[in-house]
């Protein structure tokens, strides 16, 4: 029996071989064991990888559907293949791409922000994410094999059916999708159990950061919108191999009931998309630019309200399918509607970016482009919801346009603006700034050129997925550009693939210990601590992230992001030396959590001479427990530390 | 002929110069927002200074949207409100009945006779109301004819409506808005607005039985010396082998009572007829064949019989490629004069 330390909250005696047995069993496991690993920073890598490749599988299919449009009547591809590959770009795109990888990002940084050694049920994330490697993967190889489905990622009956879709392809986007919806529901549920009841202690839920709130948002939405989906493909499922008719019409059925089905989960999963990725940049930018983010509380209302109204969206694809006037009418005010909270939300963003200062590096560009591009796409998207403007924009490239610009601005441009903030809490490395600047301007610059045209060719009657046109439709010049963007979009994303690793460690970035992931990798792998112990030390390091930071004395693998502008911008705001005096409760306890911390390795001793008066905590109310945005509430640069800014 | 349009940017109809009007409101109001987003973006970059909660995310985030949106809605309500009415009375009635990858148009004769059918192209006076009866034999389409109105979704089991008005004459483009399969994209049709002596000629003319097919002496005195003998032979010819390829299994031409080799089952009886394939009774009076996929020739009928598929793969119509080219010509011939 080792001597009871009074740092523990238990006085009772350690037991022998504690230690070792703690991390024999939070050993990441090697070689091929690896795939048995259950530990969601493990998980999570692995889901993000599975999604990035996914994306990049869609982004070539992309590519191919540019190439064969790029010239009127081209035989690039036969019909049949073209229609199978558009149908794998969207359905991938959506479902093998998007929905994942905001499930995986949130496996990976979520337990870190809320101060959790892990997800609550490890096996379950891993079963999530084996089931949709498992489906993903079967569903993409039937492409090769060209069995792939071919009735759009929609696949509406009749077309889909038995009768027009004879062949195997429609089975194997049934089944695939079957596997994703099972893998998202179970990640939901993980999601939102461990949400609910596994933050720090202390760690109200108002205080909790938005990211955390996106995704108990976005998760009880899953909940509400999968199930519509599953019946669906169970119904079509049924029909296509036992012949019940659900949607023949001459037998009974009815066609239209799948579009309900369908796009009742559909649009709610456009929001499960976006809000994660806003989340995200509600948590990025205050950090980028060094202040605290505008309307914390009416950030996290506006995401609860546009997971409630995306509920009362749905027809707004069957516009022109025949439903009443009245309702709609009804659909189209809710569809504006929408645009409220998102617009809420959009202004606290650039009030905070007002309120901050803007450093140009790569997280903060993704970001910018993200505004410019989701701005646009949102305001398409409150054209097509005014209903005879719908009539004609529906189901033509306009419609394309509309739906990659809330895509790409809604969630690409924020994941990467997050792959580039938060890949130092994978490997302690940066990618290059420089080459950061490039990918950037090609995807920023391509993805306009791609998209913006075809808001155009969509008012000039173009269809959405027709392999072909004739050159007499005066689409040609419209075409050819969507085509060159595309390349340039696609060469800004391989960029990034291509140099994983290209930046050395920042200067300053020896250790890990950081917030989030870091923390609880660094615990999870090698400290012992007593589960009980170890959470709340977990929690506090978590909690006082920007105490972990400046404590890291600029060790801090984030501390690029918290701060390392040029030391004659270092200067407190306005009265915050003052508030910093008045918060005096908040201020203790930061320390204290700090030391603490410290006290256990899980944070780098730092030199002590810089720590209490620097915590600048503005306002009094201010306490320790509001997460992460702890870490923006300090004036920027007070978390890089140096002699000179010490002698202030 | 110039290129026909497909554009909602050049409406040619009531309806669609509402939402054409429309459509530069809601450019110009998302425009102005947007640059106005964007300089309050860009105007973030640089200072730090303190800001207005309140005014910000109340104004800004909640005023904003809820005013302009409020005044949307009600203007789009309002102009919504001004579409043509959708009612079949007091209209020309057209039903379109969607096919892979074809279009089937019914006229009710005014004289009280069968429908008339035609395929792919459909007339309409100028400056009168259209009530067109939409549905699908099979999956769902999309009748899209940018220039006239917004789209509407042909879907089985159920019948949409739709009613437009051409203002201008012209020919303007339509083309399937639903995916639908394999060749979605060449699933067009020509919509021909022309005055109403015109058209009301045009349609008497689509009543009648094919021209010049039971018997050479049937043919109007003009056409038959423009055709000349030797032209005459060649229809003949045409005729008989558009029997013997069997193509009356799925396409109908219109001989007074009987059908051109009618395909058993098909009995012949008026309106009851083999929808397999477009009715070709008037085939050659068509700008295009195909569903819009070539201009109207004998050139193009002779390429499109022989091999429909090196234009249009995986349409249904099998490839006639082994028939000899003077049989190909004649058919092509015989098809091309039915006016």
């Amino acid at each position: 029996m080792t001597a009871p330390r009074n740092d523990l909250p238990s006085s009772v005696p350690r037991p022998d071989g504690e230690l070792e047995q703690l991390e024999r069993v939070w050993r990441t496991p090697r070689g091929l064991r690896f795939l048995t690993t259950v530990n969601n920073t493990s998980i999570g890598l692995l889901y993000i990888g599975t999604a990035l490749l996914f994306f990049l599988l869609a982004g070539i299919l992309g590519l191919m559907i540019r190439a064969q449009l790029a010239l009127p009547d081209s035989s690039l591809l036969s019909p049949g293949v073209y229609n199978q590959v558009f149908t794998m770009h969207g359905t991938v795109m959506m479902f093998l791409f998007a929905i994942p990888v905001v499930e995986a990002i949130s496996v990976f940084l979520l337990p870190g922000m809320l101060g959790a050694r892990d997800l609550p049920f490890p096996r379950l994330s891993a079963y999530a994410f084996w089931a949709y490697a498992a489906g993903g993967i079967g569903f993409f190889v039937s492409l090769f094999a060209g069995l792939a489905p071919d009735g759009g990622w929609f696949m509406y009956p009749p077309l889909s059916g038995k009768e027009h879709s004879p062949g195997i392809n429609a089975d194997f986007w049934l089944l695939g999708i079957g596997f994703i919806e099972i893998s998202a529901i179970a990640g939901a549920i993980e999601l939102i159990v461990g949400i609910l009841f596994t933050r720090a202690p202390g760690m109200m839920l108002r205080r909790m950061p938005v990211y955390a709130w996106a995704m108990l948002v976005i998760a009880l939405m899953i909940v509400f919108a999968f199930p519509a989906i599953i019946a669906g493909t169970a119904l079509l499922e049924l029909e296509r191999a036992y012949d019940w008719p659900f949607f023949i019409a001459a037998r009974g059925g009815d066609p239209v009931l799948w579009q309900h089905l369908f796009w009742f989960f559909g649009h709610p999963e456009v929001y499960i998309i976006f809000l994660p990725a806003a989340g995200m940049v509600s948590t990025m930018i205050p950090s980028l630019v060094g202040a605290r983010l505008v309307g914390h509380k009416a950030v996290v209302i506006a995401l609860g309200a546009v997971g409630v109204v995306s509920f009362a969206l749905w027809a707004h694809h069957m516009f022109t399918a025949g439903l009443s006037l009245w309702s709609s009418t009804l659909v189209s005010a809710a569809s504006m509607i929408v645009a409220v909270p998102t617009a809420v939300q959009v202004f606290a963003w650039i009030a905070t970016l007002w309120r901050g200062e803007v450093r140009f590096n790569a997280p903060m560009l993704f970001v910018l482009g993200f505004l410019f591009i989701f701005v646009l796409g949102g305001l398409t998207g409150v054209m097509v919801a005014v209903l005879p403007f719908d009539w004609q924009a529906h189901d033509s490239y306009f419609i394309v346009a509309h739906l990659h610009y809330v895509l790409i601005g809604g969630l690409v441009f924020p994941m990467f603006g997050a792959l580039y903030y938060w890949l130092p809490l994978v490997n302690g490395h940066r990618l290059s700034e420089r080459l950061a600047r490039w990918v950037f301007g090609l995807m920023f610059a391509g993805m306009n050129l791609a998209f913006f045209p075809m808001h155009i060719s969509g008012l000039l009657g173009m269809p959405r997925r027709v392999y072909t046109y004739s050159t007499e439709m005066g689409w040609d010049a419209l075409n050819l550009a969507s085509s060159i963007g595309a390349l340039h979009s696609c060469a800004g994303r391989a960029a990034v693939y291509g140099r994983r690793r290209a930046h050395a460690a920042p200067p300053q970035a020896g250790a890990r210990q950081s917030v989030a992931g870091a923390d609880a990798r660094v615990a999870a792998g090698r400290r012992l601590c007593h589960p009980q112990h170890c959470r709340r030390a977990l929690a506090r390091a978590a909690v006082g992230s920007a105490a972990a930071c400046r404590g890291s004395g600029g060790r801090c693998a984030l501390a690029a992001w918290h701060g390392h502008r040029p030391a004659r911008n270092h200067r407190h705001q306005p009265g915050a030396g003052h508030a910093a005096v008045r918060a005096g409760a908040a201020r203790r306890q930061l320390v204290a959590v700090r030391r603490r911390a410290r006290h256990r390795r899980l944070l780098p001793a730092a030199d002590g001479a810089h720590d209490a008066g620097r915590v600048a905590v503005r306002r009094g109310g201010d306490r320790v427990g509001a997460g992460v945005d702890v870490a923006v509430r300090q004036p920027a640069g007070a978390c890089r530390v140096t002699p000179g800014v010490r002698g202030r | 002929m110039t290129a026909p349009q497909q554009s909602a940017l050049h409406p040619a109809g009531q309806d669609a110069e509402v939402i054409h009007q429309l459509t530069w409101i809601l450019s110009g109001g998302a425009a102005l927002v947007f640059v106005g987003v964007m300089v309050l973006c860009v105007m973030g970059l640089r200072a730090r200074r303190e800001v207005n909660i309140r005014t910000w995310l109340l104004g800004g985030g909640v005023l904003l949207p809820v005013v302009v949106l409020s005044a949307l809605m009600a203007f789009s309500t309002w102009r919504t409100a001004q579409l043509s009415p959708l009612s079949s009375q007091h209209a020309v009635k057209i039903a379109v009945v969607a096919h892979l990858w074809w279009w089937e148009v019914r006229y009710t004769d005014p004289a009280g006779g069968p429908d008339i059918v035609l395929a792919n192209e459909i007339r309409l006076p100028v400056g009168q109301t259209v009530y067109l009866g939409l549905s699908s034999a099979d999956v769902i389409h999309s009748f899209w004819v940018p220039a006239l109105a917004g789209k509407v979704d042909m879907v089985p089991g159920r019948l949409h409506g739709l009613t437009v008005r051409a203002d201008k004459p012209g020919v303007y483009r339509g083309q399937c808005a639903e995916y639908c399969g394999e060749q979605h994209a060449r699933m067009a049709l020509h919509v021909v607005a022309q005055g109403e002596g015109e058209f009301n000629a045009w349609l008497a003319a689509q009543a009648r039985p094919a021209i010049g097919a039971n018997s050479a002496t049937s043919e109007p005195a003009a056409h038959q010396a423009a055709m000349g003998a030797g032209g005459a032979d060649l229809i003949a010819v045409g005729r008989k082998a558009f029997a013997a390829q069997r193509c009356a299994a799925c396409h109908v031409v219109r001989e007074g009572a009987r059908m051109a080799g009618a395909g058993a089952g098909s009995g012949g009886v008026p309106g009851e007829q083999a929808t397999l394939g477009p009715d070709l009774t008037h085939v050659g009076s068509r700008l295009y064949i195909g569903a819009g996929t070539l201009p109207n020739s004998r050139a193009a009928l002779a390429a499109w019989i022989a091999n429909p598929h090196s234009v249009k793969p995986g349409v249904r119509m099998p490839a006639g490629a082994d028939m000899d080219a003077a049989t190909l010509a004649a058919l092509a011939a015989y098809l091309e004069q039915l006016k």
